[in-house]
């Protein structure tokens, strides 16, 4: 094994972490080239502002949380460094160097677990006053609200076999899979695969193998947060996050080493041994020059003599593991000095550790070193599966398979055939929680939590392994327990003297790893565009979204506009409309069955109004319905609902086994409303049988020569002819218009059919709206056998309403429009509100609807209004329409 | 995010489908107020195995399906013309 696997030494650059320059090499992340500067304090504690450093060097602890780039929390350990970073340590006053609030340290006698519980919830009320000195003592890093707004694209793959991990297993597993025919993704986290073995040794024949392979995908860099329902795994790349389906997967995660407990544990230069592994081999860098290690299994004695040739010089060895084990005894051999039977063990240093003492079989050692290493045994690093709800079962694996690639990929390959086995179960440290010393002993570094918390908890009678989570938060902080869930458990067993299967364990959740909001997002949808978007952008249209939909608010102002409709004529792009064809002998079948109107009898050629409810009765949508003949209706929707109707039509035909087809025209057919007084003479230009039509009548047409359905209606209260044509023709059609009559948008729409009393659904009605709060009774079928809704409507009506839509005018010298407005009481309550309003050039104030109670009068009723800044208006109740109250104009 | 078993298009990802509520018969137009407020407003809600509507939209294709609410699993599938 050459040392410095992932770094590129001829390659430096430099970055900033508190103000100071930090050389690195390329491959370094951060967290490694602070150590190969010398810098050992990472960060400070959550709790007690204690100095922490390097511990697992894999992402599975919180003491390399650091603020980078203007990202909070990010794990220095596993981010590349890169030029000109800006790294912030969190968690201090000052600097993780000099932090200010180092003092809280020796507060701790004083900061019993549940302290917050019981120190600041009482009386009731005091906790909000408490919480934000806490929260800044706590520091939960920084948000910066300067950020850039970022776009994390979702990629999507699929795989016969995903697997996890490109370790050992994980590499054997997929040559075998891929070898057998099977399509393989091959995801890890590294930048390079091989897992353990490129740190802790083994043939590597594996890593060349699968790489050369056809069959596997490899995705290095990626790190696998979550497994979903139906095999979907979640995992975070460069740039993107995956969605990676796969008909099976394959966790070959490996294990982890565990901390053990004693006094000062913590302190900067206390690893895991895998830690000063993966210095040493993958980054070139020594974890000291003389280290005392804590050993469990023969994984670590191993690890001993690979630190030992590396050029670590190993103080002693102690064995928490079996007495007398092969590994202990052949180490001895070997000439460490290793001690069994450890009764005591405390390290201490200032910022540093700098010796450990112990108590060995009845004698005392002394013992100077400037790193420990650690393992209280190896533990599988089973997040993903357990979080995915496979059976977590108590496994504590001691290096079984970081140990022995060869068993590995036994196992690999075993997963790969069908044959996937547990985690091992191995003998873990006899005693990890060791005495002796003075100083806190640490179970929970992310939390802050020590062997007496836990005691005391205990004792306090949080003694079932969930409850004594949630009270001490063990397992609780950023890196969720992945190294210390374990500690509680095995603490809790050893108090209540039960073995670990009766204790249990607590379940991992996704995500396995932090997720950022932009990751989890979904990128901005476009909004649609219609077949005319080029023509509205010619124009300078001013744009507003309406649904999905990009539409033309206005183009010359909404004033100007609705005078040219009244006075000449006006198109507008209504393709957004939804276009439904019903053909079939059950056409009208289908519709009398969904819409509350008639449609049996209608004759070919005429037009209706067509008002969907929901089986409650209230109104879901509406549109006018266009028989074309005996057997075919043109059905329009409105442009919110356009796909909900469709879908809506297509479950009834089904259920009611109709013979109709249902063809969804929305996006297919464009649409163009021509409207006012010259819009019949415009028209003729185009098509004189479409030109002669009469209100509400409709006619298929030609439009230059392509078909379309000219539907006759007065929705902005004028002459107005609904052309509906294919998409690729509708833009002749509007350059053709264009001369004589002018556009104009959604604004100015919504303006003149205000005028004429015309409703929009979801405008002026909301989810509870009936047809008679609506007043539209006139929209319902008479004499109807059922139509949906009909027989809640029939309850409704015992009832009696609340409210009902009032048209309403305000004062002359009042031109403040205010939708949503307030309707009052006379005692000052709220009875209603505005539903749409607006100032209407023709009639020269501002109009409106609003939900008023229902006895208020139709017309000459008086309304008190209350705007959203509290000033009272008094406007007069007036029966639509506004405008044309003959209706002549638009027939 | 799940794989949903289409009986016309075969297992296709979840956010293909719109979920149309449980399928319950609709009381004839005669019944009593209370029969019809039951069969609006009141479900049973119990974890299980329950007959709901689903639909494929981009095919347009409505069909029953029998679904664990509690696992989350779909048992079978029927065409929404054999479904009642």
């Amino acid at each position: 094994m050459k040392p410095g696997l992932f770094i590129n030494p001829a390659r430096r650059f430099s970055f900033n972490f508190d103000g100071r320059k930090i050389s690195a090499f390329e491959g370094d992340t951060v967290a490694t080239a602070l150590w190969r500067c010398g810098v050992k304090t990472l960060s400070r504690s959550f709790k007690y502002h204690r100095r922490r450093g390097i511990l697992s060097l894999s992402g599975a602890d919180a003491n390399t949380l650091m603020d980078i780039d203007g990202a909070p929390n990010a794990r220095a350990d596993q981010t590349p460094a890169a030029a000109g970073m800006l790294a912030r340590s969190r968690h201090c006053v000052g600097s993780a160097e000099n932090d200010r609030l180092a003092a809280m340290n020796w507060l701790s006698p004083f900061l019993p677990p549940g302290f917050y519980y019981k120190a600041f919830f009482r009386p009731r009320g005091a906790w909000p006053l408490w919480e934000p000195l806490i929260r800044r003592l706590a520091g939960i890093g920084q948000v910066n609200p300067e950020a850039r707004p970022e776009t994390i694209e979702k990629v999507h793959a699929f795989c016969d076999v995903a697997i996890i991990g490109g370790g050992p297993a994980g590499l054997a597993a997929a040559v075998a899979a891929a070898r057998a025919g099977d399509s393989v993704c091959l995801l890890d986290k590294n930048p390079q695969f091989g897992g353990s073995l490129n740190w802790r040794g083994g043939g590597r024949k594996q890593i060349a193998a699968a790489e050369s392979e056809k069959n596997i995908r490899l995705y290095p860099l990626h790190e696998a947060t979550g497994i979903f329902a139906d095999n979907l795994i979640a995992a975070n790349g460069p740039q993107h996050s995956l969605r990676l389906r796969a008909k099976k997967i394959i966790c070959a995660t490996g294990a982890r080493d565990t901390p053990a407990v004693f006094a000062n544990n913590d302190l900067p230069g206390i690893m895991l041994i895998s830690a000063a592994l993966r210095l040493a081999f993958l980054y070139d860098l020594a974890c000291g020059r003389r280290a005392v290690i804590l050993a469990t299994n023969a994984a670590d004695a191993n690890a001993a003599r690979l630190l030992k040739n590396y050029g670590v010089s190993i103080a002693a060895v102690f064995n928490l593991g079996e007495k007398d084990s092969a590994w202990a005894e052949s180490l001895s051999s070997d000439g460490f000095t290793v001690f069994d039977d450890v009764r005591e063990f405390s390290a201490s240093g200032r910022q540093f550790v700098s010796g450990v003492r112990a108590v060995c079989g009845g004698r005392r050692k002394e013992i100077a070193c400037d790193c420990g290493l650690m393992n209280g045994g190896a533990l599988p690093a089973a997040e993903l599966p357990s979080g995915a709800g496979a059976a977590a079962k108590f496994v504590l694996s001691a290096g079984g398979v970081n140990n022995r690639p060869a068993a590995a990929e036994k196992d690999g390959e075993a997963a790969a055939s069908g044959g996937a086995r547990p985690p091992q179960t191995d003998s873990p440290a006899n005693n990890v929680f060791l005495s002796g010393g003075g100083g806190k002993a640490f179970v929970d570094f992310d939390e802050d939590l020590v062997l007496k918390d836990l005691d005391v908890a205990i004792g306090e009678g949080f003694d079932d392994v969930q409850l004594l989570k949630r009270y001490t938060t063990a397992g609780m902080g950023p890196s969720q327990g992945k190294l210390t869930n374990m500690l509680a458990a095995r603490r809790l067993a050893k108090n209540r003297g039960e073995s670990m299967e009766d204790v249990g364990q607590t379940t991992f959740r996704p995500p396995a790893a932090a997720e950022t909001l932009s990751g989890l997002a979904n990128p901005p949808r476009p909004l649609k565009r219609t077949a005319l978007d080029r023509m509205h952008v010619n124009l300078a249209a001013s744009f507003m979204n309406a649904g999905v939909w990009r539409r033309p608010a206005h183009y010359a102002g909404v004033e100007k506009e609705s005078l040219a409709v009244r006075e000449k004529a006006g198109i507008i792009d209504i393709s957004t409309l939804g276009k439904i064809m019903l053909s079939g002998p059950d056409a009208a079948k289908l519709l009398e069955h969904v819409y509350a109107g008639k449609f049996a009898a209608q004759k070919p050629g005429a037009v209706r109004y067509a008002l969907m409810l929901d089986e409650s009765g209230i109104i879901a949508d509406d549109g006018v319905a266009a028989r074309l003949d005996e057997d075919r209706f043109f059905l329009t929707a409105t442009t919110g609902n356009a796909e909900a109707v469709y879908r809506m039509l297509l479950l009834w035909k089904a259920r009611l086994r109709l013979r109709v087809d249902l063809a969804n025209l929305t996006s297919a057919y464009a649409a163009v409303n021509l409207a006012g007084p010259d819009a019949p003479r415009l028209l003729a230009k185009f098509s004189e049988s479409g030109a002669e039509l009469g209100y509400m009548r409709a006619a298929e047409i030609k439009i230059g020569g392509a078909p379309a359905f000219a539907v006759r209606t007065g929705f902005v209260g004028e002459k107005g002819f609904e052309i509906h044509l294919p998409s690729g023709y509708a833009s002749d059609l509007w350059n053709a218009l264009l001369a004589d009559a002018p556009p104009f948008g959604v604004e100015t729409q919504r303006l003149l059919r205000l005028e004429k009393g015309h409703i929009i659904i979801g405008q002026d009605t909301d989810g509870l709206t009936t047809p008679e709060e609506a007043d539209m009774e006139w929209a319902l079928g008479r004499d109807k056998p059922f139509y949906l809704g009909k027989r809640a409507l029939e309850i409704h009506k015992k009832r009696g309403i609340r409210r009902q839509l009032r048209g309403f005018i305000l004062p002359a010298h009042n031109r403040r429009t205010g939708e949503s407005d307030l309707v009052l009481a006379k005692d000052g309550g709220i009875s209603g509100h505005v539903t749409s309003a607006a100032y209407s050039p023709a009639l020269g104030r501002v109009i409106g609807l609003a939900f008023a109670p229902p006895e208020t009068r139709k017309t000459g009723g008086v309304l008190l209004m209350r705007a959203a800044g509290g000033e009272v208006m008094e406007a007069r109740t007036f029966a639509p329409p506004f405008y044309d109250r003959e209706g002549k104009r638009q027939k | 995010m799940k794989l949903i078993p289409c009986p016309r298009n075969g297992l296709r990802p979840e956010d293909e489908f719109v979920r149309g509520g449980e399928i319950h018969p609709m009381p004839p137009e005669n019944a009593a107020d209370n029969e019809w407020r039951d069969y609006l407003f009141f479900h049973d809600n119990t974890p299980g195995e329950i007959w709901e509507w689903w639909c494929h939209t981009p095919s347009g294709v409505w069909f029953a399906a029998l679904r664990n609410t509690a696992t989350d699993e779909i048992i079978k599938t029927k065409s929404a013309e054999d479904a009642e």
